[in-house]
């Protein structure tokens, strides 16, 4: 009774903030709430942009980085990521080495930062006015990489203030508050999370996992996750959950699969769902054993890229074809039931909620 | 007896001289530069002076293959040639083949062949010298010279081609970075005649190119850079008698490209022979059988090379029945290793309905059946190629239309070409990208050009125009790209067109030239939001020379892109806005003896 009547004030209050939100509060954008869609383009065609969705309508728009800034340019080559900080928009594009900075709500740019060490750059976190850019770093001549790092860039001069050097093929981002964790994937050819202390912008310790680390999640207890998707066809991805202070791996699941990138909780926190290939798996955060079936078959997807839960639970799933055509998003309710699904540009990669 | 040319034994189908007028003033060009001026050719040009590769008749560009005297010069690794590094002024004769024609050059010839040839050396000894200036840092120099003496004649050419490149970039305003390149090379024939009827000749080329890669737009810290390094050498002997002509030939090629230090290298040896005869008085006959043997050192194929033997047996037949009514046949049993090869015919018959003075109403066709031997990647990229992958097949037909009123012509053609087992790099169960034998494409189209040369007034002006629809679409796909049946390929224009007008007066000449691609889908799914618009690019040029004695003078001033348009061939690359060129050209002709 008691904790239905909190639930009851949260919701009354929730929606209070709403419609206050939308009565009195100026509309900062078009793109101020709804679904963000990075998508990587076409590898070396420079055409990787932002779709927008709004889930209440169920309209989406295409490439909306290009319609807000003069109609005649995508926002580069390979859009890896979108990061947002307040009403700042970082588009991580690791093809075209560089960063644009738009305003989130109208998507207008604002400056774009390159620099020769931004090289390949993956995922971009803010944590007190410092960005930290995860940076795959150079390749040698058999395309195999020689040194990866993250960058540190101050957000307000657009100035890089320190580089700490990970393990290869750093990519993911997870800051819980006190130290940011990086995933070092490297097509399975690393086996390691790094983690750095934001104050110092040191890197305190190698989390030792097994080959492929991937994405993180904080469960309902600020437990962090994390998934490996193994080498290649050996079917060894693994989820960890760690305890971010100790760093102490306190519980393995063998996945006996590999797994794809992606990891993310329902609302409450207390489930995590990973996919294999187009199916979407559901475990409890006290499970101890794999799920033996799938939570979606998801059949409709040809090639599963993306998947991430919004703030209401809704599970969306980005397809990526054949990686060169215009791909699509599908998006099923917190019971796996398929509810709409919408276009996106080519190879959708990550979802973001606004 | 004298050997027929392609042109005889190809009866119903379209070979195209290229206009030599442009190939004088494009000499400081390649050919993707001058092609799409005169035929609806598509350029997937991956920036300026970058890799080019051709489209005809709504194929990609490993479709059409490209022969230097007689030996084919595609990339056997990549299976198709790089047009920004075939040179306009290396070749004395740019001949065009339109539509399928694998019984008669082999592998590789479903939407067209182009032939590059060297001559004779001239007769009358001649030096000539042009230098050019242009836009972006961009100077091209060569020189050429043909001399012979008593048996011998000996032609000698030599070119170089620089450019900073840093043209800009028309979306961002910012100068194009790391695009810079540079090309030279040496052309050599010599030829030596024992008599009229014993002829041996020899041709080199060495090409040497040296590019940076020029990244997508918006992309300013970009490594990439590449080395091109092409020998190619021809020797022939021919040998006329009463029982017939014939050719041997030898050949050599070397395919050297160092991508960011990491080399690749195909080398291949051919020899040929060929017997060409007069049966029954009226029908020519040629007998050939070819071998070519291909050496891949390539760092990601499996033991980092590959080793392999092909064979050819071709036959052509051409007769005319009476006056109006002429056949070609050919036929090309090729032995390839991994697969049977199909038995490929080509039979096509022109047949005059008008035949006067002034008029000529002609009618041609053409069927055949062509096949394409999966590149040196598909089949021995490690731990991906398939030795045993089919070749592509298509059956191709093509119906053509051509009328003559004195100087006025027009051409129509329709064709129709199916494409089965096209090879596409595909996931398989455990995500690996293997090839496999898995499309199917229908490409259908219509043609047609216009050219007419008037005389008034002392003034001679010549319209051309040429415009190509193509529907080239996918009939079968895999399983998990069932979205792509129906849809048009990608970098494929439903309509091409160009054309030009050429005025000359005296020793003026003005030209105006247009290029037309019609929208281009970049994506294998049509999404609108990804197309590269329609574009209609605009050139002017202007020259004029002099004559005194022997010597002549050239000068020529060109603009292209007249109209400053932003565009693109292949997306994300940008292409230079208005630019500008300056040509001079000397050349000695000796007193005749």
């Amino acid at each position: 009774m008691k904790i239905n009547s909190i639930l009851f004030f949260a919701l009354a209050f929730a929606v209070s903030v709403v419609s206050c939100t939308k009565s009195s509060d100026p509309v900062k954008g078009k793109y101020q709430t709804g679904v963000l869609v990075a998508n990587q383009g076409n590898f070396g065609s420079g055409n990787g942009d932002v779709t927008y969705f709004n889930p209440s309508s169920k309209v989406s728009e295409q490439a909306i980085y290009k319609n807000a800034n003069g109609g005649t340019s995508f926002s580069g080559d390979v859009l890896q990521s979108i990061s947002l900080d307040g009403d700042k928009g970082y588009l991580v594009l690791s093809g075209s080495n560089k960063i644009e900075v738009v305003d989130n709500n109208t998507f207008t740019l604002s400056k774009t930062f390159t620099d020769p060490k931004l090289d390949k750059p993956q995922y971009l976190e803010v944590i007190n006015d410092k960005a930290y850019i995860s940076v795959w770093g150079p390749y040698n001549s058999n395309f195999l990489l020689t040194r990866s790092y993250i960058l540190v860039m101050d957000t307000k001069t657009l100035a890089l203030v320190d580089t700490i050097t990970t393990d290869l093929g750093v990519e993911n981002l997870l800051y819980n508050g006190k130290y940011l964790f990086a995933s070092n994937n490297n097509f399975g050819g690393s086996n390691t999370v790094s983690v750095i202390d934001p104050s110092t912008d040191k890197l305190i310790k190698q989390i030792v996992l097994s080959a492929g680390p991937a994405g993180m999640v904080l469960d309902a207890n600020g437990k962090l996750w994390v998934i490996t998707q193994g080498t290649f066809g050996s079917n060894n991805g693994v989820l960890y959950r760690i305890n971010p202070s100790t760093f102490a791996i306190e519980q393995v699941i063998d996945l006996s699969t590999n797994p794809g990138n992606s990891i993310c909780t329902t609302p409450d926190k207390k489930s995590i769902y990973y996919s294999v290939n187009n199916q979407i798996y559901k475990i409890a955060i006290d499970a101890t054993s794999t799920p033996t079936s799938p939570f979606i078959n998801a059949s409709d997807v040809v090639t599963l890229n993306a998947l991430a839960v919004s703030n209401v639970g809704d599970i969306y799933l980005g397809d990526a074809l054949n990686y060169s055509t215009a791909g699509m998003a599908y998006v099923y309710d917190s019971d796996g039931n398929l509810k709409t699904s919408f276009p996106t540009g080519i190879t959708p990669t990550q979802f973001v909620f606004k | 007896m004298y050997g027929l040319p392609d042109e005889k034994y190809l009866a119903g189908s379209s070979l195209v001289l290229l206009d030599s007028t442009l190939k004088a003033q494009g000499r400081s060009r390649n050919l993707s530069e001058i092609l799409a001026l005169q035929l609806p050719i598509y350029f997937r040009t991956y920036g300026n002076g970058m890799l080019s590769g051709i489209s005809m008749r709504g194929t990609s560009p490993q479709h059409t293959s490209v022969l230097w005297n007689g030996i084919n010069i595609t990339s056997f690794s990549l299976g198709q040639a790089d047009f920004s590094i075939l040179p306009a002024t290396a070749f004395d004769e740019i001949k065009i083949h339109e539509g399928a024609g694998s019984a008669r050059f082999g592998s590789g010839a479903f939407g067209g062949t182009v032939l590059l040839s060297s001559t004779s050396p001239s007769p009358n000894n001649f030096f000539s010298f042009t230098q050019d200036v242009g836009s972006f840092g961009r100077y091209f120099s060569s020189a050429n010279s043909s001399w012979s003496k008593n048996k011998f004649g000996f032609k000698t050419k030599l070119y170089n081609l620089s450019s900073e490149n840093n043209f800009p970039v028309l979306l961002t305003g910012e100068r194009q970075p790391h695009a810079a390149f540079r090309q030279s090379g040496i052309l050599q024939d010599v030829e030596y005649r024992w008599s009229s009827a014993k002829v041996l000749s020899l041709h080199y080329w060495y090409h040497n190119a040296d590019r940076d890669i020029q990244p997508t737009i918006g992309l300013y810290n970009s490594p990439d850079n590449q080395q091109d390094r092409n020998q190619r050498l021809s020797i022939q002997y021919q040998s006329n008698s009463r029982l017939g002509l014939l050719s041997l030939n030898g050949g050599y090629v070397s395919d050297i490209i160092i991508y960011n230090g990491s080399v690749s290298d195909v080398s291949r040896w051919i020899g040929s022979a060929k017997h060409e005869l007069l049966v029954a008085k009226t029908i020519h006959m040629q007998l050939g059988a070819d071998w070519n043997h291909i050496v891949g050192t390539i760092p990601n194929y499996e033991n980092g090379h590959a080793t392999e033997d092909r064979y050819n047996f071709t036959a052509s037949i051409q007769k005319n029945i009476n006056e109006r009514f002429s056949v070609g046949l050919n036929l090309r049993q090729p032995v390839v290793s991994g697969f049977q090869a199909p038995f490929l015919p080509y039979l096509g018959m022109e047949y005059a309905l008008l035949k006067t003075d002034s008029h000529n109403l002609k009618l041609s066709g053409n069927i055949s059946r062509n096949y394409r031997v999966p590149t040196l990647n598909d089949r021995y990229w490690q731990n991906a190629g398939n030795k045993n992958l089919l070749p592509e097949v298509s059956r191709a037909g093509e119906l053509g239309i051509n009328y003559r009123f004195k100087n006025f012509e027009i051409r129509n053609a329709l064709f129709s070409q199916r494409v089965d087992d096209w090879i596409q790099w595909i996931p398989d169960d455990s995500g690996n990208y293997r090839p496999k034998n898995i499309q199917q494409v229908l490409a259908q189209g219509m043609e047609a050009k216009l050219s007419i040369r008037e005389k008034i007034n002392g003034v001679i002006i010549i319209p051309m125009i040429t415009y190509q629809y193509t529907k080239s679409v996918t009939t079968k796909a895999p399983a998990n790209e069932q979205y792509t049946v129906g849809k048009q390929l990608i970098y494929t224009p439903q309509h091409t067109a160009s054309g030009y007008v050429r005025v000359v007066w005296k020793k003026i000449s003005v030209d105006i030239s247009a290029q037309y691609n019609g929208k281009r889908y970049t994506d294998s799914g049509n999404s609108e939001v990804f197309a590269l618009p329609a574009v209609m690019l605009l050139n002017a040029s202007m020259g004029k020379s002099w004559s005194c004695h022997q010597h002549q003078f050239d000068l020529r001033i060109a603009v292209k892109n007249m109209l400053n348009l932003d565009y693109q061939f292949y997306a994300g690359r940008a292409m230079p806005g208005r630019n500008y060129n300056f040509q001079i050209t000397y050349q000695i002709n000796p007193k005749h003896n």
